[in-house]
């Protein structure tokens, strides 16, 4: 084909330059299971490098491989299923009730702010899983992550009126507030869609008034405001009592009229309180609060013109967009690991006491491969190194064994070397704990641990912590567990955290036991009580020990496919920069929250 | 002799593709050009081709293209020598060509004398009937009275065609199938000859039920030779206009042709024809005859054909024998060589009648290797519109012609489909796809077809897609879609527009599409992890786009076959071209919330002031527009109606309260709510 002539200046040509434009390249889209390679990222292949990794003893088509592949893949599956089971919400009734009122359920309201088909990384989908017994609160009742928003990274807050009229559960509260707390952290504007009962009142009391209860949202948002992180609440249904505060401390709300309703006692505790007998929109719909009290800023005439406006919002936020913060890291183009992500779910063996190398997981998840190691030789049970994801750079903490002295020595040595370079740190755990004995006590393992967490605690850089196999003991602090604060924290299905391994936990029980009975003179413990009380106690700790349950808890920020690592990565390192993006960029210069006129 | 650097400089009186042909040949023979514009034509092609263009008034015709006294006027101002009229427009305005040969200036045409003859219907056929040239079996005497009329409707005998005797283009043309109509068909021609027209004169003619177009190229110079050049088959028509058409016609007999040739000629001896001109036949497909129809006394929109075949320059030809040469060729020279098909590319709805259309053209690409404007034995694309450039009302809407040439006539039409097929155009309603329906109907690649060729076989020709063809396309217009709206870097982990969802979790889209005049229906549209496509929930194939480049071209795989082509975004649809051929639209509307309608359901306070009366009660039924209440300020009296029907509630104010601006005085709330 060739143009048949070149328009001179028709006054179509900008519009002609527009088309021009389009972006529109999407070769080769990457594939979860990663069989279609990126052909176009250029290939950076410097004759004689040294620091490509190779397959690191990972076959594919070997037995061990499939082995370990076959067990992943059960553990992925099952995840896959909890994971659909708990999307659908509160369950099919509710889902009918919120569609017949012409409701969209939570994540279509996601997808509809989001930029059409931009990722979205959905944080502790298992939130509340087996919490509360016979009331079951999929998702924490809260679906919260960062997705794109006219080309803009935010942090969603988005309630789920399908789970128990959206009230807010413990679980709710500190899903809400770790939500905020990956926005402050990485400086990110947040969204809430809002569609809530407020608290949910039998559990008043361990929601409404500790430190990290409900208040503590509104004290969030009025912190984030005054940093000039903007707040957006999207009134979608009812925002009830405290709930009413989450749009009321916003900086700009928009409200969906017949549907939003925004006050502090709804018609029930106005008709208790003072006899008033007054409907809901007469008492705090769109009209009201966009009209005569100036509550709301925005009436929407339905939840996707609502959403839609929520965008526009968003595109008159003055922060940096993703690809401004992307363009920090040069030209955009890295190369793709040698190996199919796939491999990572062949990578940990299916038996968690056979060793591996963790090399074997760095080669499929860094750029090209490529990583640099520091220190190979000194204390290999922790292997450290340089790398890049994406074209971000990252420092590489990963464990290959127990910890020794001369291990946590290096892992301090490395992390204060990141943070001095301001490189984000990323932890790969599979850690059973510090090596333990006469000889390391003495060697001073403790302090040597103490080093490492030392470093950890206070290394200012952004650290991304991967549990991807066990997490035990100190392991945990060393490795930058939940208590170090990561801006984000990631487990793979396989993966366990306790204080020490079930079967360790009940021998030393066990023990305990035995010395207390031989204390007290008391019979002989018989061998086959013996035996069932270390197997109730393994069993507990092997339950308490997964993944989904930790999730559950809210341990970390969800559970990933493996295969999904480098992605998952990608983005949470692209959503950590956004904190030195915000940082170079204009800044608000008030010390107060936006306050609501 | 040459003497074509008498024609020191030339001026062309008109427009678009034509102009730029005409052009295109002066160049080459080193003669300058001016070009005139209207208003609307200030970036027309045309006006870029020329050497000098003058603006000659406002964008309507008849104060642009057809202002003769300022076209001659800037010929002198200009000091064109000649005066090329192309077609349309002033070509067949006698007054014209005398106004320039009083002008001194130099008509490339026939002289005034020959238009007259030939524009006047009654008068060109006596002429033919002395020379012997065979006419439709008819009447076109003087006396119009109505008796005689319908006397010689009966000498013809039935079916007969009753036509203005001024008329063109199918008005005030009528057919009586027998006696008893011919009456009512004989006024009804003269009503409308007389309101098109202003001459109410109309003559008789045996109507041919299976006529053929059929028409010769004829060329005369100012020394006496008059030359062929083979004939052109016009007969695919709709609405009585010509949009295929191809030299020479098929089907015919040497001797046929040859007679045709002969009368041709003998037409143009008639009227002391010179210049470039056209004998139209009516040929009557069942009994082998033909009839003289009319002379076009200009150069017609269908001679590349007619260049094709006989390896000339029609223009250049035209210039020569304006600047006094004689014609460089005897009969013999000309030959027909091959067989060309030219079709014509209008902004219209095949589908709506062929309505024109009006609208931008986004998108203008023709097949590889194409030429503009000049003799190939490839692609000839003839254009007056460039990408970007408008179609607008107020000239012809076609936005090109283009022409094929074949060793035999299948070849011809076999490379013209391919043609068609590479031909994109967006994004303006087009015949394209029509065209090509038509170049593959069976009937019409054996030779069996006639004017009524298009009307006979319109099921055929607008035959819809079967619905497995419609789901293919509607998935790769939505995986489209959605690729096209990849708004980050694609190796960004946040740009990449592939719904990215954790694991357990898929993302689903609603999307608004509708294929070409279909409604538009809401579709959900799950993205696929693995592979990278995207499928309807509710069945359906899988599409995938493989790569999608800058420039608009795709390559996908729509359940498991491999497509190739191209898309062009215009608001609100895509345009979409495979390289097999196929052509569709698919819309995307964006919803506008704005146009929701307003169901205000409260009842506001238009302006600050104190109530003065209230008519309704809290709790009342009221109607839309009922008033509720009447509100006094700045010594006016205000209504406050009803904005929607309902229940009044939440009436709070009475006679004498304050209101504020925009204060909410009541609501209006739906019953079965308020219950």
């Amino acid at each position: 084909m060739r143009w048949l002539t070149m328009a001179p200046g028709g006054y179509l040509a900008s519009r002609l330059a527009s088309i021009a434009a389009l972006p529109s390249v999407v070769k080769g889209a990457e594939s979860a299971s990663g069989a279609v390679r990126m052909v176009t990222t250029t290939m950076n292949t410097q004759f004689g490098s040294q620091n490509v990794l190779d397959r690191c003893s990972v076959e594919p088509g070997s037995e061990d491989y499939e082995e370990n592949k076959r067990a992943m893949e059960v553990l992925v599956q099952r995840m896959r299923d909890d994971v659909t089971r708990i999307s659908k919400g509160g369950g099919e009734d509710a889902i009918n009730r919120a569609l017949k009122r012409g409701k969209l359920l939570v994540r279509d309201r996601i997808n509809q702010l989001l930029d059409p088909g931009s990722p979205f990384l959905e944080l502790s989908t298992y939130a509340g899983e087996g919490l509360y017994g016979k009331d079951l609160v999929p998702c924490g009742g809260i679906v919260t992550g960062l997705g794109r928003v006219n080309g803009r990274l935010v942090c969603v807050v988005a309630n789920d009126p399908t789970v128990k009229g959206g009230t807010y559960f413990p679980i709710t509260v500190k899903k809400h507030l770790r939500a905020q707390e990956i926005a402050e952290q990485n400086k990110l504007p947040s969204i809430y869609l809002v569609d809530s009962g407020g608290a949910n009142l039998p559990r008043q009391k361990d929601v409404y008034p500790d430190r990290d209860h409900y208040g503590r949202i509104f004290y969030n948002q009025a912190r984030m405001s005054s940093m000039g992180l903007s707040q957006v609440a999207c009134v979608l249904g009812s925002c009830t009592a405290g709930g009413a505060y989450v749009p009321c401390m916003a900086d700009e709300t928009i409200i969906v009229k017949g549907m939003g309703t925004i006050f502090l006692g709804g018609p029930p505790l106005v008709k208790a309180a003072t006899g008033e007998e007054v409907n809901a929109e007469e008492l705090g719909g769109a009209e009201v609060h966009c009209k005569e009290s100036g509550v709301a800023d925005h009436m929407a005439l339905n939840e996707r013109h609502a959403l839609q406006l929520a965008r526009q919002v968003v595109s008159t936020i003055n922060a940096p967009s993703v690809s401004e913060v992307e363009s920090a890291f040069g030209d955009g183009s890295f190369d793709e690991p040698l190996f199919p992500a796939e491999e990572l779910r062949g990578c940990i063996p299916a038996d968690p006491r056979k060793p591996f190398d963790v090399r074997s997981i760095i080669a499929r998840v860094v750029d090209g491969s490529r990583f640099s190691e520091f220190k190979k030789e000194y204390g290999s049970t922790l292997v450290t190194g340089f790398a890049e994801i994406h074209g971000m750079p990252v420092g590489i903490v990963a464990n290959n064994g127990v910890l020794f002295g001369e291990s946590a020595q290096k892992g301090a040595h490395f992390v204060e070397l990141c943070n001095q370079r301001r490189v984000p740190l990323l932890f790969l755990q599979n850690i059973t704990g510090f090596m333990v004995g006469k000889k390391y006590e003495r060697g001073g393992i403790a302090k040597d641990g103490a080093k490492m967490v030392t470093a950890v605690s206070c290394a200012t850089v952004p650290k991304l912590t991967v549990i991807v196999g066990g997490s035990f003991g100190a392991g945990n602090y060393g490795m930058c567990g939940r208590a170090y604060s990561p801006r984000f924290l990631f487990t793979w299905p396989n993966s366990r955290i306790s204080v020490m391994g079930g079967e360790q936990a009940a021998n030393v029980l066990a023990t305990v036991k035995e010395d207390q009975l031989k204390r007290k003179k008391a019979p002989e413990w018989p061998a086959e009580e013996k035996a069932k009380f270390v197997e109730e106690v393994q069993s507990k700790y092997d339950a308490e020990g997964e993944a989904r349950f930790a999730s559950a808890r809210l341990w970390d920020d969800g559970v990933i496919d493996p295969a999904d690592t480098r992605r998952t990565l990608a983005m949470a390192l692209t959503a950590a920069a956004h904190e030195e993006a915000h940082l170079r960029g204009p800044k608000a210069q008030s010390t107060y929250g936006v306050f609501r006129m | 002799m040459n003497q074509i650097g008498a024609v020191k400089k030339l001026l062309i009186a008109n427009r678009g593709e034509i102009a730029c042909r005409i052009m295109k040949t002066a160049r080459r023979l080193g003669v300058p050009t001016v070009a005139v514009y209207s208003k609307a034509d200030e970036y027309a092609k045309h006006v870029t081709y020329a050497d000098e263009a003058f603006y000659i008034g406002a964008a309507a015709a008849k104060d642009s293209y057809l202002r003769k006294d300022k076209i001659i006027d800037i010929a002198r101002r200009a000091g064109a020598t000649h005066i090329h009229p192309g077609y349309g427009f002033l070509s067949e305005n006698t007054d014209f060509a005398q106004d320039c040969a009083t002008n001194g200036i130099k008509f490339v045409g026939p002289p005034a004398s020959a238009i007259r003859a030939m524009g006047d219907k009654i008068e060109s056929k006596v002429i033919m009937e002395k020379a012997g040239v065979p006419l439709v079996p008819g009447y076109h005497g003087a006396d119009q009275s109505l008796e005689t009329l319908v006397e010689e409707c009966k000498k013809i005998g039935f079916p007969v065609l009753v036509k203005a005797a001024l008329g063109g283009g199918g008005k005030g043309m009528k057919v009586a199938t027998c006696e008893e109509e011919c009456v009512d068909a004989i006024q009804s021609a003269q009503r409308e000859a007389l309101s098109s027209f202003s001459d109410q004169r109309v003559l008789l003619e045996k109507y041919v039920g299976s006529p053929r177009h059929i028409e010769v190229q004829v060329l005369a110079d100012s020394h006496g030779k008059v030359l062929h050049f083979y004939e052109r088959d016009c007969s695919v028509q709709r609405r009585h206009q010509k949009i295929v058409e191809e030299a020479p016609a098929f089907g015919i007999s040497k001797e046929f042709q040859a007679a045709l040739h002969r009368s041709a000629i003998e037409a143009a001896r008639a009227v002391g024809y010179e210049n470039a001109g056209t004998v139209e036949f009516l040929v009557d497909a069942d009994t082998w005859e033909f009839y003289f129809m009319e002379m076009n006394t200009r150069l017609q929109v269908e001679h590349p054909v007619s260049e094709s075949v006989t390896n000339v320059d029609l223009v250049e030809l035209q210039l020569r024998v304006a600047a006094g040469e004689e014609l460089p060729l005897s009969q013999e020279d000309v030959k027909c060589d091959g067989h060309a098909v030219e079709v014509r590319l209008y902004a219209e709805n095949p589908k709506k009648d062929f309505l024109p259309a009006t609208g931008d053209l986004l998108r203008l690409r023709v097949p590889e290797g194409t030429r503009e404007f000049e003799l190939t034995d490839g692609v000839r694309v003839d254009s007056g519109v460039r990408e970007g450039d408008s179609v607008t009302d107020y000239y012809d809407p076609m936005i090109a012609k283009m022409i094929t040439k074949g060793e035999d006539r299948a070849d011809a039409m076999g490379k013209m489909r391919r043609a068609l097929g590479d031909l994109h155009i967006a994004d303006l309603p087009n015949n394209v796809s029509f065209l090509r329906d038509i170049l593959k109907h069976d009937k019409f690649l054996e030779g069996d077809f006639d004017t009524n060729f298009i009307p006979k076989h319109s099921s055929e020709l607008f035959e819809e897609p079967s619905g497995e063809e419609k789901g293919r396309r509607a998935a790769l217009a939505l995986a489209l879609r959605c690729a096209l709206e990849q708004s980050g870097s694609k190796d960004s982990a946040w740009g990449r527009s592939d719904g990215f969802r954790g694991a357990g979790l898929s993302y689903v889209r609603q999307i608004e599409v509708g294929l070409e005049d279909e409604e538009v229906e809401e579709v959900e549209v799950e993205y696929l992890r693995q592979g990278g496509g995207v499928r309807m929930v509710d069945g359906g194939e899988v599409a995938r786009i493989l790569s999608l480049s800058s420039g608009s071209e795709f390559e996908a795989e729509v359940g498991g076959e491999m497509i190739r082509g191209e898309v062009v975004m215009s608001p609100g649809s895509i345009h979409v071209w495979t390289a097999s051929g196929e052509r569709f639209i698919a819309s995307f509307p964006s919803p506008d919330h704005e146009d929701v309608e307003d169901g205000s359901s409260s009842v506001t306070s238009p302006m600050p002031g104190r109530v003065v009366q209230v008519f309704k009660k809290d709790g009342d039924e009221v109607k839309k527009g009922d008033p509720i209440l009447a509100i006094e300020a700045m010594k006016m009296e205000l209504l406050v109606s009803a904005t929607t029907t309902g229940v009044l509630s939440g009436l709070k104010v009475s006679k004498d309260s304050k209101v504020g601006e925009g204060a909410v005085l009541a609501y209006i709330v739906d019953p079965a709510a308020a219950a």
